[in-house]
């Protein structure tokens, strides 16, 4: 910082930095972001979902941990995934610009250096992973630093501006936080982790090509290759009924393996059989309508899978606590 | 002696938006750095558990 001579008087000049996505909410000011843009960064919509589906893993597991350990791993689960979020945002600044659905985001609305987002994402993922490992145990550590690197490499840089089928397989690293939780009480993976995985797996395609619908022209413009946009909005509606069917098929996997009762089996068919009428009428549906649709199944699919993992919980505890036999 | 009086400097309005926002994220920053101190004191008091007093004194 320059000092000014004494007795002069002090002007202070405003590098002023234009950008070309400037939010019409929030001026862009050089240097002024606000601890709001950089929570933004860690992408706590999403977050919110990690937390949840990574609390019903914690609960799920077999086996005692302390609550202030388990609070602690859910806390680490929740900083990785920000911190993936983070990175996500730092490689997909130029997309999101051209969005409209991503532009105000902070790195595009000109709020938050792309470096700074890269910092940010960098130090949240290798505390979260560092903290996890001495907290838990080193498996839950690898898996979630896996899921971090799944997400922030093989989604983000590669799979997303490459293929259709980038939300099929990047929706994996959405599916791993149960697991990563499951793993930090048990210390291993199993059957009923890997169909909490398969629930959340199967639910990913047909939850983010019903908003691909009816924003198909967002991602048009920004050259994601998303299904409606390169195999047509027809193929789609098909592959969404498919994994709808998929879908319902792998809920009731924990009703198969005896790790669910009948109560969430009641739960998980009933919702499920109508995620399915859903993508049909979905599938059966053009223009206009077909984007009604398409907001019907989107904004059905975020409740659905609330309801069948609070489902599963439920289950769990009205067992646990001899509620039926 | 009477110190001289300073006419307050006149500063640009997005400069002070500017120091505002440095000074909340220099405040969130140390209390981010202050929570991981107190994570970390009680994550290791609870890894050690009630052992700790099982030993001769």
């Amino acid at each position: 910082m320059r000092a000014s001579r004494v007795g002069a008087p002090t002007t202070r000049r405003v590098k002023r930095v234009t950008y070309l996505h400037d939010s019409k909410d929030v001026p862009a000011i050089a240097g002024g972001a606000r601890v709001g843009d950089y929570f933004a960064l860690l992408k706590p919509r999403v977050m919110s979902l990690v937390i949840f589906t990574a609390i019903v893993g914690l609960l799920l597991a077999p086996g005692p941990i302390n609550p202030v350990i388990a609070f602690i791993a859910l806390l680490c689960i929740s900083i990785g995934a920000g911190g993936s979020g983070a990175l996500n945002m730092w490689y997909d600044s130029d997309i999101d610009a051209v969005m409209s659905r991503t532009r105000n985001r902070p790195i595009p609305s000109g709020r938050v250096e792309r470096n700074d987002a890269l910092a940010i994402g960098l130090i949240a993922s290798g505390f979260s992973v560092m903290t996890l490992g001495l907290a838990t145990n080193w498996l839950a550590a690898g898996f979630l630093a896996f899921t971090i690197f799944f997400y922030a490499v093989i989604y983000s840089m590669w799979l997303k501006r490459s293929t259709p089928q980038n939300i099929v397989i990047g929706g994996a690293a959405g599916a791993f936080p149960p697991m990563v939780a499951w793993a930090a009480v048990t210390g291993t993976i199993s059957i009923e982790s890997i169909a909490l995985f398969l629930i959340i797996f199967m639910w990913t395609p047909p939850h983010f090509w019903a908003l691909a619908l009816y924003k198909q022209s967002d991602y048009q413009e920004a050259g994601i290759p998303m299904m409606p946009n390169v195999a047509g909005e027809q193929s789609t509606k098909v592959q969404i009924l498919v994994y709808s069917v998929l879908l319902l098929v792998s809920t009731l996997i924990p009703s198969f393996i005896g790790f669910s009762h009948l109560p969430y089996t009641a739960v998980a068919t009933v919702t499920g059989v109508w995620f399915v009428v859903l993508a049909l009428q979905l599938y059966r549906r053009t223009g206009v309508e077909m984007k009604k649709a398409g907001k019907k199944l989107f904004t059905y699919s975020l409740y659905y899978l609330l309801i069948i993992f609070l489902a599963l919980l439920a289950d769990h505890y009205l067992a646990q606590f001899g509620g039926f036999a | 002696m009477m110190a001289k009086e300073v006419a307050p400097t006149p500063v640009d309005p997005k400069e002070a938006a500017r120091l505002a926002s440095r000074r909340k994220r220099s405040i969130a920053l140390a209390v981010v750095l202050g929570v991981v101190v107190v994570l970390f004191y009680v994550l290791t008091i609870v890894k050690m558990g009630p052992a700790i007093f099982n030993r001769d004194l």
